[in-house]
């Protein structure tokens, strides 16, 4: 046997498969994202976008609505689908459940009642301070899910849980609100999940734990490829499974948390985006996390696109638009299981 | 404490010796003051009814349980203070119930046997590589290594789950009823297998719930009955009629194989019955 076994052809070619579908994601995020950048209510031509990318000249009005509203729009849809999908990879792995997502196990409402909560009742609050109760807030609702699933770990019962749990932290929110109506008017727009040019102050709070969780997500590669053949299998294999489950679940808290107080509560990015990697990569989870990100960021955009121009010159919001595709998927996946 | 009989008995070098053990869930007690000892280089056997605690002190043998009193020791180093990953470069699991993940394939599932020896500086060495193919040589599966999991059948995927845990180049392996859910032919190949094994110098210790089987290829029988150890030995000394009885409630007579003259177990019909289904012949 001299052909070594894991540098043979088949598996040199199949990297190079892999390596080309990256490729082809990149540029298909780079056309949505120029789209992103032309269309809106105002449509732009792509030598006026590419004027204000190279050589940008303040006083052209058309030119400052590229680099002072789209761009910062474009970058924060890049880095919540990505920051998403990565989550909704960790959660289905770890909890072994297909239909895990941050939205769907109330981890996202969770944060959005923390968040809620903070900006109302405690005084003084710095905007900074969001993201951590927006952290807080995730992994509350995480761990009560956790509990609420029991140790059997059902799929069916995980979902339920974070239903029930959805629920009761919507339910919150929205008392918080009718108390507060001032309130409300300011965070009805952000309670849907949307997207905004002044997000991008928002992401200067966070993107220090958002860069930190999502390259800590790839270490854990080698753990959830062996945790993938089973749980019992993968701690026979030496795999350290409380740690795995905890650092999965502060990096799911983190990436979550990092978005809801960005962007609001988006739902089913996390659940549909690995689905569609799957597709693509199969079982490896370096490759599933990779595609994931990009994945992630190309709904997103695509996502942020559509809720700008489908009712021109009005706008939905983005996490509606992301449950209009999402939900279709989550309710075939549940059709799929029960066969 | 060591048995110290069992050393003087056996004469071997005892790589896993159990002390004392006492193992549960919740607040039921699986295995109580249980204190057994395994020799190198052999192969031994499991035996007893549904839940009298094979599959538990398997489980706790691997460190994936922990006791609740008592210890295992792996090599003169007690489990507990050994991490994950040195018991798994120690000994090798292969579960009762193996899976087979979605869109995995067999040299994926092989080479993840490597996990032990691996960390994330040091990713894919020439050990690793020779690791897994001699895994590979030794069951006999390179003809489907690109296939995925899901497509082969029981007998050819339990042969994959065993070449990963031979890449995982352990001295101990650790056998769940291995051939539980094969047909006759692929049970009788994979015990082939597991024999070739431990003449190639591993140990072997495996839970088996076919009498004959345990009788035939292993050399050291344990039986346990209520969580305890009942009997344990030789396979001339262990595999009596009386033995049987207390720990199977069967009632059966040894005969031995004029092929192999190997022990059988051969369970007896009451006489009555014996006679009518010989009328109805």
């Amino acid at each position: 046997m001299s052909v070594a076994i894991t540098q043979n052809p088949a598996r040199s070619s199949l990297t190079a498969i892999r390596l080309t579908g990256i490729i082809g994601l990149l540029l298909l995020l780079a056309v949505a994202a120029f789209l992103h950048l032309s269309l809106g209510a105002k449509s732009l031509d792509w030598s006026t976008i590419w004027q204000a990318l190279t050589a940008y000249d303040p006083q052209d009005s058309d030119q400052s609505i590229v680099r002072e509203i789209r761009q910062s729009r474009l970058i924060v849809a890049l880095v919540v689908g990505a920051a998403l999908a990565v989550a909704g990879v960790l959660m289905q792995a770890v909890s072994n459940n297909p239909l895990a997502d941050p939205g769907l196990l109330g981890i996202n409402s969770g944060a959005a009642f923390f968040v809620v909560g903070g900006l109302l009742m405690l005084p003084g609050t710095q905007h900074h301070y969001l993201p951590l109760y927006a952290f807080a807030g995730a992994a509350f609702a995480a761990v009560l899910v956790l509990l609420l699933s029991g140790r059997q770990q059902s799929p069916e019962r995980l979902v339920l849980a974070g239903v029930a749990v959805t629920a009761l932290f919507g339910a919150m929110t929205a008392i918080l609100l009718i108390v507060d109506q001032q309130g409300l008017d300011k965070l009805r727009h952000w309670l849907t999940g949307a997207i905004g040019a002044s997000d991008l102050k928002k992401l200067d709070w966070v993107w220090p734990y958002l860069a930190a969780a999502l390259v800590l997500s790839f270490f854990l590669t080698r753990s959830l490829n062996a945790y993938h053949l089973g749980e019992r299998a993968a701690a026979s294999l030496g795999v350290n499974i409380r740690l795995l489950k905890l650092g999965s679940l502060v990096l799911v808290v983190v990436l979550s948390g990092s978005v809801v107080a960005v962007a609001g509560p988006i739902g089913f990015v996390g659940l549909v985006v690995p689905h569609m990697a799957r597709l693509l990569v199969r079982s490896h989870y370096g490759w599933l996390l990779l595609y994931s990100l990009l994945l992630g960021a190309l709904l997103l955009v695509s996502a942020d696109l559509a809720a700008r121009i489908v009712v021109r010159p009005f706008e939905i919001n983005t996490g509606i638009v992301t449950a209009l595709v999402g939900a279709p998927v989550f309710i075939a996946l549940v059709i799929g299981r029960m066969k | 404490m060591v048995p110290l009989f069992v050393f003087l008995r056996c004469g071997y070098f005892l790589m896993l010796v159990i002390e004392q053990l006492s193992v549960g869930y919740k607040r039921k007690r699986i295995l109580q003051d249980l204190s057994l000892s395994f020799p190198e280089g052999g192969f031994t056997a499991l035996l007893g009814a549904n839940g009298c605690g094979k599959t538990t002190l398997l489980h706790t043998l691997a460190g994936l349980l922990k006791p609740e009193a008592g210890q295992v020791v792996l090599n003169g180093e007690p489990l507990k203070s050994l991490s994950s990953k040195q018991i798994a470069r120690q000994l090798a699991v292969l579960p009762q119930v193996t899976t087979a993940p979605a869109g995995l394939t067999v040299r994926e599932l092989v080479m993840q046997g490597r996990f032990p020896w691996q960390n994330w500086w040091r990713q894919w060495s020439d050990e690793d590589e020779a690791a897994v193919e001699a895994a590979i040589a030794a069951t006999g599966i390179a003809d489907y290594l690109d296939m995925p999991l899901e497509q082969l059948s029981g007998g050819q995927r339990q042969r994959c789950w065993i070449a990963m845990t031979l890449a995982q180049d352990t001295p101990l392996l650790l056998l769940d009823e291995p051939t539980t859910y094969l047909d006759i032919s692929h049970q009788v190949e994979l015990m082939n297998l597991i024999a070739s094994l431990r003449l190639k110098g591993k140990t072997i210790i495996a839970v088996l719930h076919d009498l004959n089987q345990a009788a035939t290829y292993a050399d050291h029988l344990v039986m346990m009955k209520g969580g305890n150890v009942y009997a344990q030995g030789d396979v001339d000394q262990v595999f009596t009629p009386q033995n049987l009885k207390a720990v199977f409630d069967l009632d059966a007579h040894i005969i031995s194989d004029p092929h192999s003259g190997n022990p059988i177990a051969v369970p007896l019909l009451e006489s009555h019955l014996c006679s009518d289904l010989k009328q109805v012949g």
